[in-house]
């Protein structure tokens, strides 16, 4: 049962508002501000700040050298060179948008800050013994406060009743964020914020206004291409088409299906906002060789098929089953007398290419490199994309018949379920795309909390290798179990078991996926003790890593099963 | 759906019960303040359900804090030859492990010989056998005999943040929520039954149900505001001492009290004393107690068998020192060893600054220059046995095994005033020693929020000194003056972050500085909110000047000397405050 409730602080400072009019305007701006704030969505994040503000000088990655080298290069280059610098190997690689961002930081950076160096241009081996703690502190409050303008795109929503207020919070609170932003440093929480105040203007049915909040997003960091076919699709048939006195006579009656006017303004509001993005590059008369550099910085396609540590995804599956194969044939080779095998299959030749492999890269801890496979037929791009596309194209495809908000919400989930899985290069970073819509949607039905639970457990996990130092090993299992028990358990009372679910349900695979997700936590420290251990001298490094990746990818994939059946499937969910 | 097929006047009879039933809680809400506190507003954005999962929630939430702290420097960071705290529990870990139990007490008193008792030798000697085998510290030498000295390796460092929270976990944070749990359980639920009883069933049980509710919630928030007290965790965890494993310790002795298991009460105090002689400053309470429980309630056997407990546990846990001697004589040479490091009488008054009668009348009294050390000793035994004595005296004529709930009331009180006149007037305190007396204020919190979920109705709001919501500003205003007694040693080690968050957070959480909030008592109550408002004012000037500006020349400990003086008021009115609530319980 949902209970109602409504928004009692708002109506409030409303009524103060109208009474006390002969007050000054400080006061109304002072309820105003009140009326922003007190919301219990607001102690609740407040709350994960304290938390947060604990990790200030804790572990922080590379990411956090990358924005700082960002800041000076919006704040010491002229615009013309933000995209060409290369003084540090940190260069810009986000759209301009977000260069934008940096550069009002850089320009707020207070004196003190700046003078600790935080601003300073210079290579990357120099720069960690220059700049001081208050630089730390500083780009860590950024982070913290920018996340305000997500607490801000999910605070109306939360208003409306208990249930959207468990689904706000458990975004805001996202264990996700707070590894990624808050130890490992970026700034996804405010992105996010983007995002999602377009998929809430869907559920408003103001789609211009969620049409130009993606497009801003898009503007601050492509990632959110994964995304683009499903909102594309969605604006289409909701925005521009109009099938409801379609009558077919002739081909030019389809012609009447199409709603010129939203047409001509959904285009003119997208297509504005990426022109206002990149307005002043045009302006100091950036030509086409300079976009298509910019363009090479967004999209580096000289990377490998696999990130450093493995993303729970197809290929890291694949790259397991061709590590296993590799050591495999290596065993075989060693033991002579199998004559047989011998005859079937020539080894030699295998061993040579492993050979040659090996001294060339190595799949797991290597750099940023093109990944070969020892014994597994190599992954060109074309077939990546080729997988991306269609099973996109599946998740999109209903959402023409049958367009609603659930149905889009359920198709962008596995729209970034497939890129995910089967995509280039994709970051570990990236299951925050699937994990943040499928939040919207779990609270719909019962039967979709196993998917849910199995791709934000698995989700949350492998993202525990990025950080690796023994100080966070605890915060990060604490943090995701406390934040898994907490919505778990509140997201299976308030979940409506709709149409005889009980029934329905296939209750040996909720034994099994709970069964999974408990078993984390034996993987997480089995792996922590690989880690300490070491066994035969750092040789078996990458063994953890994989443990992770494999393990993970199971529970994402599992989820994407599971959805993807119920998605097709279950004509009562969608309505 | 399953509700709609059932008939409607029943549906109306339980929309009319809800409705019945809020309108009870809102009449409790109404009078108590910390039903609007942010901790209550946050678990109020949760189903019911939740609130099932409450004793794994709040360890886990205890816990994070504990680790997030942890992430801070430690006592003694980076500061050779000596170090610090960190050091030192580090270097008993390296010595327990690498030498024969007789040699534990011998072993070069220069560099942080161990001079604590011999549970926490035991202890360190356990933690150091998961640190060695279980944490691979054998590879990297955390722990190696003398070469390891100062060794400051992160992952040494994450370890020892790590055995702080294994030893929480296993004494401290179950023995904080059972008291929650079965303190509630002991003071309010039997009184409802009573009440139920009495009054017409239904309406009773209506009530009832509507407080389980509240009830409920108040565990949550009881069991954080327990863990979550700033000082221990900033002392713990940051500073990097075990005082939670002694505190939790004598919180199993009072809960067991409470029970009215005496022997096991006794075992567990004998085991804190044991563990930090430090606990015996609630020694003389407990002995009152236990004493007129039994003896003077004409309970021989019991008396007889909490002595022989009592007896028997120190023999078991000093037997061993004596044991594994070549010869008796060394035997006893080694016991004398460890007795005579644990209290070392030849120390001064007080070390550094404490906000103590001592530290603070040194200003105009030169006691070290007009009396001897042996004299000072005598007068500062004398000064604690008087200001201790009205706590036992308490304890000696209020308590009686018929008047159970009021004298674990008692109990809770008497501790506190019995532990913070050590901290005034003992000898050789040092500034952590006020995690001691905070212990018991900290147990009163739930004292009071269970006392307001009384069945028959919200107390009034008549009487002043009984009032929940004054009681409980107070208490948290005992518990940011303690806080604020420790910013010198705070700033020292460079705890700025840890000490202020804490602060905040505990405040923000149990909504410690709304001070108009607080309802009833009318003008009273004003004026004991401008004076709580001008002593924290002063306290923030204090750190703020502590902060950013140097003191003059001539007198560099200016802001400490005020920081011990404004904190030795605080805690003379909470003495006060103490006497007058055991007076009237």
């Amino acid at each position: 049962m949902l209970i109602c409730i409504s928004s009692p602080k708002k109506h409030t400072a409303d009524s103060t508002f109208n009474s006390e009019h002969m007050k000054s305007l400080l006061c109304n701006s002072f309820h105003r501000v009140r009326s922003l704030v007190d919301t219990p969505l607001f102690k609740l994040w407040v709350f994960s700040v304290f938390i947060k503000l604990f990790l200030v000088y804790g572990y922080r990655s590379t990411d956090f050298e990358v924005h700082r080298n960002w800041l000076s290069i919006t704040y010491q280059l002229p615009l013309k060179q933000w995209y060409y610098d290369t003084t540090n190997i940190w260069t810009l690689d986000y759209p301009p948008l977000f260069a934008y961002f940096e550069y009002i930081l850089s320009h707020i950076t207070p004196k003190p800050v700046i003078n600790d160096h935080c601003l300073d241009l210079m290579a990357e081996n120099v720069s960690s013994e220059i700049y001081g703690s208050l630089t730390v502190f500083w780009q860590r409050i950024t982070v913290i406060l920018s996340e305000f303008g997500l607490y801000l795109s999910l605070r109306s929503y939360s208003l409306t009743d208990k249930t959207s207020l468990l689904v706000c919070s458990s975004i805001l609170l996202n264990p996700g964020f707070f590894i990624l932003d808050h130890i490992h440093f970026q700034y996804n929480g405010f992105l996010f914020g983007l995002f999602i105040s377009s998929i809430i203007a869907v559920k408003e049915e103001k789609y211009l206004k969620s049409a130009f909040m993606f497009s801003v997003s898009l503007c601050f960091k492509h990632i959110y291409l994964y995304l683009a076919p499903c909102y594309f699709v969605f604006l289409l048939r909701a925005y521009c088409l109009n099938f409801e006195h379609f009558e077919f006579k002739t081909y030019l009656s389809l012609i009447k299906i199409i709603q010129w006017k939203n047409l001509i303004k959904l285009a003119a509001v997208v297509l504005s906002t990426f022109f206002a993005a990149f307005l002043p590059f045009i302006y100091i008369g950036y030509g086409i060789d300079d976009f298509k550099q910019i363009l090479s910085r967004l999209f580096p396609f000289s990377r490998g098929l696999t990130h450093a540590y493995w993303a729970p995804n197809l290929w890291a599956i694949y790259s397991t089953l061709d590590k296993f194969l590799t050591i495999l044939v290596l065993y075989l080779n060693k033991v002579k007398y199998i004559g047989a095998v011998r005859q079937i299959v020539d080894i030699s030749q295998l061993i040579e290419q492993i050979k040659l492999n090996e001294n060339e890269n190595n799949g797991s801890k290597g750099l940023v490199s093109d990944v070969t496979f020892n014994i597994l037929p190599q992954i060109p791009p074309k077939i990546t994309f080729a997988l991306t596309l269609f099973y996109q194209l599946l998740a999109v495809l209903p959402l023409f018949f049958n367009c609603n908000f659930n149905r889009f919400i359920g198709s962008l989930t596995l729209c970034g379920f497939s890129s995910y899985l089967f995509g280039w290069h994709v970051h570990e970073k990236a299951i925050m795309l699937i994990i943040i819509p499928f939040t919207f949607l779990v609270v719909l039905d019962r039967r979709l909390l196993t998917p849910y639970m199995l791709l934000s457990s698995s989700g949350i996990v492998s993202l525990f290798p990025l950080l690796f130092t023994s100080q966070d090993f605890m915060i990060k299992i604490l943090y995701s179990l406390i934040w898994m028990i907490l919505y778990f358990v509140s997201i299976s009372e308030v979940s409506e078991m709709n149409y005889f679910g009980q029934d329905r349900r296939v209750w040996f695979f909720d034994r099994l996926a709970m069964i999974y997700i408990v078993c984390l936590l034996p993987i997480i420290i089995i792996s922590g003790i690989l880690d300490v251990f070491k066994f035969g001298n750092g040789h078996y490094e990458f063994l953890s890593l994989m443990l992770y990746s494999c393990y993970c990818s199971v529970g994402v994939f599992t989820s994407w099963i599971g959805l993807s059946w119920l998605y097709n499937f279950d004509e009562p969910l969608w309505l | 759906m399953v509700n709609s097929k059932k008939p409607i006047v029943e549906v109306a009879e339980r929309e009319a019960a809800t409705k019945k039933k809020q309108h009870i809680q809102k009449n409790y809400k109404n009078k108590y303040y910390f039903f609007e506190t942010n901790i209550y507003k946050i678990l109020e954005c949760f189903p019911k359900k939740l609130l099932s999962w409450d004793i794994l929630l709040v360890t886990l939430i205890a816990l994070l804090i504990r680790f997030c702290v942890g992430i801070g420097a430690y006592s003694g960071y980076n500061d050779p030859p000596k170090f610090g705290d960190f050091e030192a529990q580090r270097h008993w870990l390296e010595l327990t492990l690498n030498l024969p139990m007789k040699d534990w007490y011998f072993y070069d008193p220069s560099h942080w010989g161990l001079d604590y008792p011999i549970l926490t030798a035991y202890h360190s000697l356990s933690l150091a056998y998961i640190g060695e085998y279980l944490f691979g510290g054998k590879n990297r030498g955390w722990f190696a005999l003398d070469s390891s000295r100062g060794n400051e390796d992160p992952n040494l460092k994450s370890f020892m943040r790590f055995t702080v929270c294994l030893t929480d976990i296993v004494i401290y944070i179950p023995a904080a929520l059972w008291f929650v749990k079965k303190h509630s359980i002991s003071t309010s639920e039997k009184q409802n039954i009573l009440n139920t009883k009495a009054k017409k069933l239904e309406t009773g049980s209506l009530q009832s149900r509507a407080l389980s509710h509240l009830k409920q919630l108040s565990h949550f928030s009881n069991g954080l505001i327990i863990l979550l007290q700033p000082s221990l965790l900033i002392i713990d965890h940051g500073h990097f001492q075990y005082n939670g494993c002694m505190l939790g310790l004598v919180l199993l002795t009072v809960n067991n009290i409470i029970d009215n298991k005496l022997v096991s009460a006794c075992i567990f105090f004998v085991a804190s004393l044991c563990f930090k002689q430090m606990s015996l400053y609630f020694a003389p309470v407990i002995f009152v107690y236990l004493l007129k429980q039994t003896l003077l309630s004409w309970r021989i056997i019991e008396f007889v068998s909490i002595g022989v407990s009592t007896v028997a546990t120190f023999i078991v846990l000093y037997f061993p020192l004596y044991f594994f001697n070549q010869t008796n004589e060394l035997g006893l040479q080694t016991l004398k060893q460890s007795f005579l490091r644990v209290f070392p009488f030849n120390r001064g008054l007080f070390e550094g600054k404490v906000a103590n009668f001592w530290c603070v009348s040194n200003l105009f009294i030169k006691h070290r220059t007009i009396f001897s050390n042996e004299q000072l000793q005598l007068q500062s035994l004398v000064l604690t046995l008087l200001a201790a004595s009205p706590a036992c005296l308490m304890v000696l004529i209020k308590v009686s095994p018929k008047r159970y709930s009021k004298s674990k009331e008692l109990l809770l009180y008497a501790l506190g005033s019995c532990s913070l006149s050590f901290y005034l007037f003992a000898f050789q305190v040092h500034e952590k020693s006020i995690l001691l007396p905070m212990l018991p204020m900290t147990l009163l919190f739930v004292v009071n929020n269970n006392k307001s979920l009384k069945l028959d109705g919200p107390i009034s709001q008549a009487s002043l000194l009984n009032s929940p919501n004054l009681t409980y500003q107070l208490l948290i205003f005992f518990e940011n003056a303690a806080l604020f007694s420790l910013w010198p040693l705070m700033k020292q080690e460079g705890l700025h972050l840890q000490f202020f968050l804490l602060g905040i957070m505990y405040n923000w959480l149990i909504g410690g500085f709304s001070f108009f909030a607080y309802k009833g008592l009318g003008k009273i109550n004003k004026y004991i909110q401008y004076v709580l408002i001008s002593v924290y004012s002063t306290m923030f000037l204090n750190l703020a000047l502590d902060l950013y500006m140097q003191p003059p020349a001539i007198l560099p400990d200016l802001w400490v000397v005020l920081n011990c003086a404004i904190s030795f008021g605080c805690f003379v009115f909470m003495w006060l405050w103490l006497l007058l609530k055991m007076w009237y319980v």
